[in-house]
């Protein structure tokens, strides 16, 4: 009754405003429900809202429904800058009365004598609910619209390729997050990680599961694989203090916010590492993963012994810069070389190092000349082009003007040294020459060589039995008499022989052969001698004395013969008897 | 007209001779001039021309051995001088030069000291050369056959005697210039030398899974100790020894 009065209060009131004849604008009728599903035990609120007012509102049946409230009438009418709005709702609170799906079918209302229904609404009924939403607490809320989610930018890279994981907390709900708290921050075994620091959390909007939400970036890291296969990426949870809108409302029409703690967690993930291809990998490859550039750089190239440069090898690019060896450079040992001081610029972000790591070395060259510091080679992987690439530097020629001789250094004595300096520059070419052939053969050791060395050892033998021939010969008797007695004969008897034919010279030569004889075998001059004094020294000698005798007579003879006539067969008697005499001595003296 | 064809053909003979020698001095004299207007490798290809033609001397490894060294290039430097020390060691010029060169590598080795009487021993037999040694022992052995026969068929005492005696001496003479003559050639046998012609790991194997002893850079001198499949045993000056792969090296002998 008391609404019926207030209706028809209000129904004057509007006649008295429409009195005014402000603009027809069109004629608007809605029908609203709080939800569209709903457990059993639930309740659903559905508003019939027009623009105008109207008469005679009729609203639904609500089939399958029973009314728990309603129908409750509100009106608010507003003139902004002399434009005048209005809105009345006609609201009813329906429980469902069994499962199913039910239509909330028209209802009606009339404006300015026009008939306007609202659209049918379809509404399923589902089992009962554990927490029918109008009981929700502040906790099931934040559960509901509060989530963490990892985003991890790869999940199967190379080896020291860089991945990134980015935390983002999706907040839904007109929820406020006043704070949050890490419960357990991961440690990211077997990964080498850097956090990218967030300066200032601002939110951005998104969507999470199509709805609506608003997104904040809480914690950006890079991580580098340390080790292949299936390495496990730790959560990481957050305690979440959250403020959430309840149904209340304040004295003042704002709604009372509720605070709850919510633990959040995420990224729990396993990321399969891949190892890198050993087809190319290069010998000197020290696990260099990213692009770069290579350079091998010397402070001076021209400068005297004694003084100092820095010779620097740098590595540029972006990739795993502090998790390589910078290859160790080469230099000639008479060069001092200290150990290098190690730099490096690396800028850490969301794609990886980037930035530049370097060896710095000092060397000290000792003496003058040339020194070429060899080129050194430097590999890396490139996980996008999926090669390695390999980078020489160039050839570094040192130049050392002044400075003491290399190969001097054994010389003790300082003068000296300074001395010899002048002398030793590096010598100019040889001008003259004799050219050879090349091809040389070894005498020694041939057979030729053998031969002519042993060769004439064989002479040795020969002459042995050229001397054992001697030997046979002088075992011969017989043979050996007559040659002897030849020979005599040749030597004393040669010139009797020749005078064989003339009786008184044969006679006279034969006794100067014989005298000959005598006195080559025993020293002395016969000729003086008698023939008894002969054969006194004959006999003093061992001659037996028929020998004597023979000798004796045959010198007797001669004496005669040259005066005496003997035939030519008594010469040669004698003669035969002189030599068998003569050898038959020459044996015994 | 039988003489003058002769003639002809001795001449010719002779020409084509010194024809092959006079090029060969060309080259060189074109090289050295090469080598004095800063036209190094000019200078290279000009006296590599020489021992191509089978031709060699001291100074054509000595000059391009400079030559090498005027081009930076390491292992061809030392490589030169080396086979020049290996007709004149005690060259100063090159004594001075190769030690420029040395500069330029990257190895450093230790000479190892030799026992004292061993090494004055061998360098005693390898400062004479093998053919002096060989024609010692050729003529040492014809006295001792002639004093022989001398003491075998002379009749005099005395002089059998002395003979005797010195055939004697002569034959063992002549027996100990062939042992240095030998030793001089086994001595010469064992050394063969190399050069590192390429940065190399020397291995305890001589096989890829062999450890790694140490690394060898360009331009240094090992002595080739063994050899199996495409592996060189080397050892150092300093005495250590391993296994490298043969193609890294250059042989001087």
């Amino acid at each position: 009754m008391k609404t019926m009065k207030f209706y028809h209060l209000l129904v004057l009131f509007g006649l008295l405003i429409s009195l005014q004849g402000f603009a027809q604008e069109t004629v608007e009728f809605t029908v609203n429900l709080s939800k569209s599903k709903l457990g059993i035990n639930e309740r659903i609120r559905v508003d019939f809202s027009m623009n105008r007012d109207g008469d005679q509102f009729t609203p639904p049946d609500f089939k399958g429904f029973r009314v728990v409230m309603g129908p409750s009438q509100s009106t608010s009418s507003s003139w902004i800058n002399g434009v005048r709005s209005f809105k009345r709702t006609f609201s009813y609170t329906i429980a469902p009365i069994q499962k199913g799906t039910f239509t909330i079918s028209q209802a009606s209302v009339v404006i300015d004598g026009k008939t306007y229904k609202t659209q049918s609404k379809e509404v399923i009924v589902t089992d009962a609910v554990k927490k029918p939403s109008d009981q929700l607490t502040a906790y099931d809320i934040a559960e509901e619209k509060l989530h963490l989610v990892a985003e991890v930018s790869k999940n199967s890279p190379y080896l020291n390729e860089p991945i990134t994981v980015v935390y983002k907390l999706y907040v839904g709900g007109n929820i406020n997050v006043s704070n949050f708290r890490p419960l357990e921050n991961p440690t990211y075994e077997n990964f080498w990680s850097s956090e990218i620091p967030i300066n200032k959390y601002s939110f951005s909007s998104g969507t999470f599961k199509g709805e609506p939400y608003n997104v904040v970036d809480l914690k950006r890291v890079v991580l580098y694989p340390q080790l292949t296969g299936e390495l496990v990426l730790e959560p990481l949870s957050l305690e979440i203090t959250a403020d959430v809108p309840t149904n209340r409302r304040d004295f003042f029409g704002g709604v009372i916010y509720s605070s709850t703690n919510k633990v959040v967690t995420a990224g729990k993930r396993t990321i399969n590492v891949k190892s890198l291809p050993e087809e190319g990998k290069p010998a000197n490859f020290s696990g260099a993963v990213g692009d770069y550039n290579f350079f091998v750089e010397a402070s001076k190239k021209i400068l005297n012994a004694g003084e100092s440069l820095q010779l620097k090898v740098s590595v540029k690019g972006s990739g795993n810069l502090k998790l390589f060896q910078i290859p160790e450079v080469k230099v000639p040992a008479s060069i001092e070389r200290y150990d290098p001081e190690f730099s490096e610029a690396i800028k850490t972000t969301l794609g990886g190092m980037q930035g530049e790591v370097s060896n710095s070395y000092t060397l000290v060259p000792g003496y003058k000349g040339k020194y070429p510091i060899p080129s050194i080679s430097f590999s890396y992987f490139n996980p996008t082009t999926k090669r390695y690439h390999s980078i020489d530097s160039e050839e570094v020629l040192l130049q050392i003007l002044e400075g003491p001789e290399l190969g001097q250094e054994d010389q003790p004595n300082q003068v000296q040294k300074l001395e010899v300096v002048a002398d030793d520059q590096f010598k100019f070419i040889e001008l003259q020459t004799n050219l050879r052939p090349i091809e040389k053969k070894n005498f020694f050791g041939t057979i030729s060589y053998y031969l002519s060395w042993l060769l004439p050892l064989l002479l040795i033998p020969l002459a042995i039995i050229y001397g054992k021939n001697q030997q046979k010969r002088r075992g011969d008797v017989e043979g050996n008499r007559s040659r002897r007695a030849n020979q005599l004969a040749k030597k004393y008897l040669s010139a009797a022989k020749k005078a064989i034919a003339d009786k008184e010279e044969f006679y006279v030569a034969l006794e100067r052969a014989l005298h000959h004889f005598l006195k080559a075998k025993l020293k002395i001059e016969t000729s003086e001698l008698n023939k008894d004094k002969i054969a006194e020294i004959l006999l003093d000698r061992g001659i037996e004395n028929d020998d004597i005798k023979e000798l004796i007579q045959l010198l007797e003879h001669c004496d005669m013969a040259r005066y005496s006539p003997i035939s030519a067969g008594e010469i040669q008697t004698d003669y035969q008897q002189s030599i068998a005499t003569i050898t038959k001595l020459d044996k015994k003296i | 007209m039988e003489w003058r064809k002769r003639f002809v053909i001795s001449l010719l003979f002779l020409c084509s001779f010194s024809l092959a020698l006079a090029q060969g001095m060309n080259s060189f004299e074109a090289a050295n001039k090469a080598y004095n207007q800063g036209d190094y490798s000019q200078a290279v290809s000009e006296y590599q021309k020489i021992i191509e033609d089978g031709e060699e001397s001291f100074e054509v490894y000595f000059n391009l051995g400079n030559s090498y060294y005027k081009l930076n290039d390491v292992a061809n430097s030392i490589y030169n001088y080396e086979k020049a020390a290996l007709i004149d060691k005690n060259h100063p010029a090159l004594q001075v030069n190769l030690s420029y060169a040395r500069g330029m590598t990257i190895d450093a080795i230790n000479q190892k000291s030799e026992s004292g009487i061993s090494k004055v021993f061998n360098e005693f037999i390898l400062s004479v050369e093998l053919s002096t040694w060989t024609y010692f022992s050729i003529v040492l052995m014809l006295l001792f056959v002639s004093f022989y026969l001398i003491f075998l068929l002379w009749n005099s005492t005395k002089i059998k005697r002395l003979a005797f005696i010195l055939s004697i001496i002569s034959f063992l003479l002549s027996l100990s210039a062939y042992g240095l003559a030998s030793r001089h050639q086994s001595l010469e046998a064992k050394d063969r030398p190399a050069i590192i012609f390429s940065n190399t790991v020397v291995k305890a194997e001589p096989n890829d899974r062999g450890a790694v002893l140490f690394e060898l850079h360009i331009g240094t001198k090992v002595q080739i100790v063994d050899q199996l499949g495409n592996w060189a045993q080397v050892q150092l000056a300093d005495g250590q020894e391993g296994w490298l792969l043969e193609d890294s090296i250059k042989r001087l002998k």
